[in-house]
């Protein structure tokens, strides 16, 4: 069966292994509980949510143990109700979450998305997945690992915790950890007007400087992960998947903040630079504003308009706009417009988020 | 040709992903020489945003790369240090240079005054498809 089909469910539950741990931060603490899982015949895994009265936000993380495919097919509430159904979503114009999508190893969702869509409740809820083959076929008695993390407050202080690895050798060439740190400060500086505090580290890593795709991803990532433990990871490296041509990517929409190989945002050093490989002061600032702009995907921010411009995000006050023309009109200093607006003598600055995309943010389970 | 290169994808959930993302440089149009003239144009560092010197350094390899104009030109910026990140870009298609074409640019910039050229070429050489790229892997 193809993933287009409507998914029927199934009770799969094969072993549940609880552990939790305690974040600090805002008066919450962060729940991690972990389940190893297989999918029904159908390939279908119905994965028990069971919410306290105090929790807000959670995420949980399906990962795939073998090859394949695996995406979050809907949500149901205690009292039965279905709050969230892919087929709603799939095909829409508007993104909400790329969880839908059976396009990696592992799914993730962040629920609730916005501050409009129906809160948590105390009670037993249930997440539904679906494990898919090569093709994208439903394909069950597939083994599945999956994190639940949940917290129990939503951010008045907004406070984010970004760990920035150097891959290869970069930590040893000052004029890229020069820019890096330049460009660091400037994300820093955007959230901070957003009422996002960020806190950041500065690690190097094994990873080779030719950087993977976290779309893809790669093993690295989720051991570099590990190692971080929590909050957002971004690997400065000199390209992207080979490309000459990429700023950045991020390992979803939102990315999973537990150890997989998506864990991760990375970016490009060289391509910032440019065409001399070497930064000026507006090469920076566009550095920067790549690292708050692939953070804000991987925290759950779609583009407000992609470009063809009939695709849109899902937050009801960034411009439903349908032409470049009118799109750069309204967007061009959005955060998440999907590309740099530049004239002859520089770029337009992009820090810009409406109340609905800080929201966004601020349900983020990493933002706390 | 500016708008579409800095305009950077097409396809619009799952390339969100890849955000400031790269150009498919087979959607530029018909291979021409005017094409790749263009794109020689575009190669001006002072051009902005900063992705698309470096694009068209990349497209030109890939469309347009067993054309001695354009070995001509990414052999020249491999030692001029306003462009050397164009010479970066264009090692990572060197296979695409043809046989000839890859060892000619990839000789020019292992022995590049520049630095991060030459430390490119040298880990571009070893996993060549061409086994006389190969074989000028240091000793
Ligand atoms: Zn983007």
């Amino acid at each position: 069966m193809m993933r287009y089909v409507l998914a029927t469910t199934g009770l799969s539950l094969l072993a549940c292994t609880g552990t939790t741990s305690d974040a600090e931060n805002c008066g919450g603490d962060v729940q991690v509980e972990t389940m190893s899982l297989q999918s029904d015949r159908q390939g279908i895994v119905s994965i028990p949510l069971s919410l306290d009265s105090d929790d807000a936000v959670f995420q949980v993380v399906v990962e795939n143990s073998g090859d394949g495919y695996v995406s979050t097919d809907g949500l149901v509430n205690p009292d039965g109700e279905s709050i969230l159904d892919w087929e709603d979503w799939y095909e829409s114009h508007d993104s909400l979450t790329d969880a839908f999508y059976a396009d990696a190893s592992a799914t993730t969702l962040n629920w609730p998305v916005r501050e409009s869509d129906p809160g948590l409740s105390e009670g037993e809820w249930t997440l539904y997945a679906s494990t898919l083959s090569d093709d994208f076929y439903y394909e069950g008695r597939r083994d599945v690992d999956v994190t639940i993390l949940r917290r129990s407050c939503t951010g008045s202080a907004m406070k984010l915790k970004a760990t920035i690895a150097y891959a290869g050798d970069l930590e040893n060439d000052r004029d890229v950890v020069s820019a890096t740190e330049a460009a660091v400060a400037r994300w820093t500086s955007i959230y901070a007007s957003h009422g996002i505090e960020l806190s950041t580290e500065f690690i190097s890593s094994d990873i080779k400087a030719s950087l993977p795709s976290p779309s893809t991803g790669n093993a690295a990532y989720g051991t570099l992960y590990d190692e971080v433990g929590e909050g957002v990871l971004l690997v400065v490296g000199e390209d992207v998947d080979g490309a000459s041509d990429v700023y950045g990517v991020a390992g979803g929409i939102p990315g999973p903040q537990v150890a997989t190989e998506h864990s991760v945002v990375a970016v490009s050093w060289l391509v910032h630079a440019g065409a001399n490989a070497s930064f000026s002061d507006s090469e920076i600032d566009l550095y920067g504003e790549t690292m708050a702009h692939e953070i804000g995907h991987f925290l759950g921010l779609y583009h407000p308009v992609e470009i063809g411009w009939n695709y849109w995000d899902a937050l009801s006050d960034t411009d439903d706009c349908s032409s470049a023309k009118s799109c750069e009109s309204a967007l061009a200093t959005n955060l998440m417009f999907p590309y740099p607006v530049c004239g002859n003598v520089g770029c337009t600055s992009q820090f810009d988020l409406s109340n609905a995309q800080v929201g966004v943010l601020g349900l983020n389970i990493g933002v706390r | 040709m500016i708008l579409s290169l800095s305009l950077a994808f097409a396809s619009p959930v799952s390339d969100a992903l890849a955000a400031r993302d790269g150009v498919d440089c087979m959607s530029l149009g018909d291979s021409s020489a005017a094409l790749r003239d263009e794109l020689l144009g575009l190669t001006d560092p002072a051009i902005l945003p900063s992705s698309v010197p470096m694009r068209a350094a990349s497209c030109l390899a890939e469309r347009f790369g067993t054309d001695s104009v354009v070995q001509d030109a990414i052999v020249a910026w491999s030692t001029d240090s306003e462009r050397q990140g164009l010479a970066m870009a264009a090692l990572m298609r060197v296979d695409l240079l043809g046989e000839p074409g890859a060892v000619r640019v990839i000789q020019a910039a292992l022995s590049s005054p520049l630095p991060r050229v030459a430390t490119k070429a040298r880990e571009m050489v070893p996993g060549s498809i061409h086994p006389a790229v190969r074989g000028l892997a240091a000793p």
